[in-house]
């Protein structure tokens, strides 16, 4: 499954729900920044991206008043997830170079 | 024994009041944990669908980092993380040439394959079952709840490794040892709609639909949840479902360590009911007198640990 999700993108197919490519892509961005997910981040940005701001306001609402969408979260790990990311990219670099 | 902890990015955000109940259940039955020093995202479902060496190395880098501290055994409270770390190792017994490639990206050696658990696969073992009968103060035998396990915990099984992949117990086993009523019902492992919630809402709503209707149909006054995107999915869509079905479920989501918590005597705060958006209180103060559960912040829930 995550094989043909990978081909799929490297050709450029887009899935039948386009958000969850964006998805994907936002929560890769999430890592780079943060190293773990920031919640509010990772909604406010896929609500931006998707033109979807205010479907699930109310509920945006109710979680954060319970405190479970943190507006800030200090970065932990986002430098060794970084790293790991080149790393992958380099060597994928390197194989389809060679295939 | 103490074990590595994994919690997660859910545990330390949306789905905090899992990981201080947890902890909390841990600290009461004397289980030592220690987080692994470090940790990033597994990179759930987003990792792989990128790459698959992205896929397999960030859960990797996670459970190098618990071996370099000298850990044999990790938990993993959030299925997804368990599931990406199961998968990522049993790839790699599969495919052992990519071991030196994996660890040439992390720059640190894989020596070892250490076990992965879910809480539950802890807490049900054999040893356990007079550890929690004899922690139990509070009586919640009156209240009768559904495990809705999910689909990760046990499947798939050849990777998991847990349970009965269609038909799991132990979650069912532990409560009923909390003194907890447990109900037979067919949606144990149905799907949730997973990370729908954000992309398309209704898939979640229709798929939770089913779940909350069998519930209901059995007699069940609450559903236990033992991930927390399940506990996500139903807890924030309860209301919409019930406006789009035109049903009333009424029924609260706990996660097995908050009831299981209440079992053993940790005080309400240290449990994170007031952070769940259906509200549990009509449940539980039917079944007996609930202490005030004045909301705290979040940093004092921490502190109740």
């Amino acid at each position: 499954m995550n094989a043909a999700r990978i081909l799929a993108a490297r050709k450029g197919i887009k899935p039948k729900v386009e958000e969850v490519a964006i998805f994907y892509d936002t929560f890769i961005e999430n890592m780079m920044m943060f190293g773990r997910i920031n919640d509010l981040s990772l909604v406010a940005a896929m609500k931006l991206k998707t033109d979807d701001l205010f479907n699930d306001l109310p509920l945006g609402l109710k979680l954060f008043e319970r405190g479970k969408l943190q507006p800030f979260k200090f970065p932990s790990g986002a430098s060794e997830f970084r790293r790991i990311y080149e790393r992958v990219q380099e060597k994928e670099r390197g194989r389809r170079s060679r295939e | 024994m103490k074990y590595a902890y994994y919690p997660g990015c859910a545990l330390e955000g949306m789905n905090i009041e899992y990981n201080v109940s947890l902890r909390n259940l841990f600290d009461r039955l004397e289980i030592e944990v220690e987080e692994i020093p470090g940790w990033i995202c597994c990179g759930t479902l987003a990792a792989p669908s990128t790459s698959r060496l992205l896929g397999l190395s960030v859960p990797l880098w996670n459970v190098a980092k618990a071996l370099e501290a000298r850990h044999d055994q990790i938990i993993a409270p959030c299925s997804a993380c368990l599931y990406h770390f199961k998968s990522a190792l049993h790839e790699l017994e599969e495919e052992p040439s990519l071991v030196s490639e994996i660890e040439e990206i992390l720059g640190v050696p894989l020596d070892g394959k250490p076990k992965i658990m879910h809480p539950i696969e802890l807490l049900s073992g054999e040893e356990f079952e007079t550890i929690i009968k004899e922690a139990v103060v509070n009586d919640l035998s009156g209240l009768k709840v559904v495990c809705y396990y999910g689909c990760l915990i046990t499947r798939p099984p050849k990777v998991m490794q847990f349970d009965v992949a269609e038909y799991p117990q132990s979650m069912d086993r532990i409560l009923r040892w909390a003194g907890i009523q447990t109900l037979d019902w067919a949606c144990k492992t149905e799907c949730c709609g997973a990370n729908f919630n954000l992309l398309e809402p209704e898939i979640v709503i229709d798929l939770s639909n089913r779940i909350f209707a069998e519930a209901k149909a059995v007699g069940a006054e609450a559903i236990v949840v033992a991930c927390p995107m399940c506990h996500g999915n139903l807890d924030t869509r309860e209301s919409e479902i019930e406006a789009k079905f035109n049903v009333q479920y009424d029924l609260p989501i706990f996660y097995f360590s908050q009831l299981m918590g209440l079992a053993v005597g940790i005080p309400e705060a240290g449990l994170g009911f007031w952070k769940h958006v259906v509200d549990p209180g009509k449940v539980l103060s039917a079944k007996w007198e609930v202490e005030d559960s004045t909301p705290v912040t979040l940093k004092e829930l921490s502190r109740e640990r």
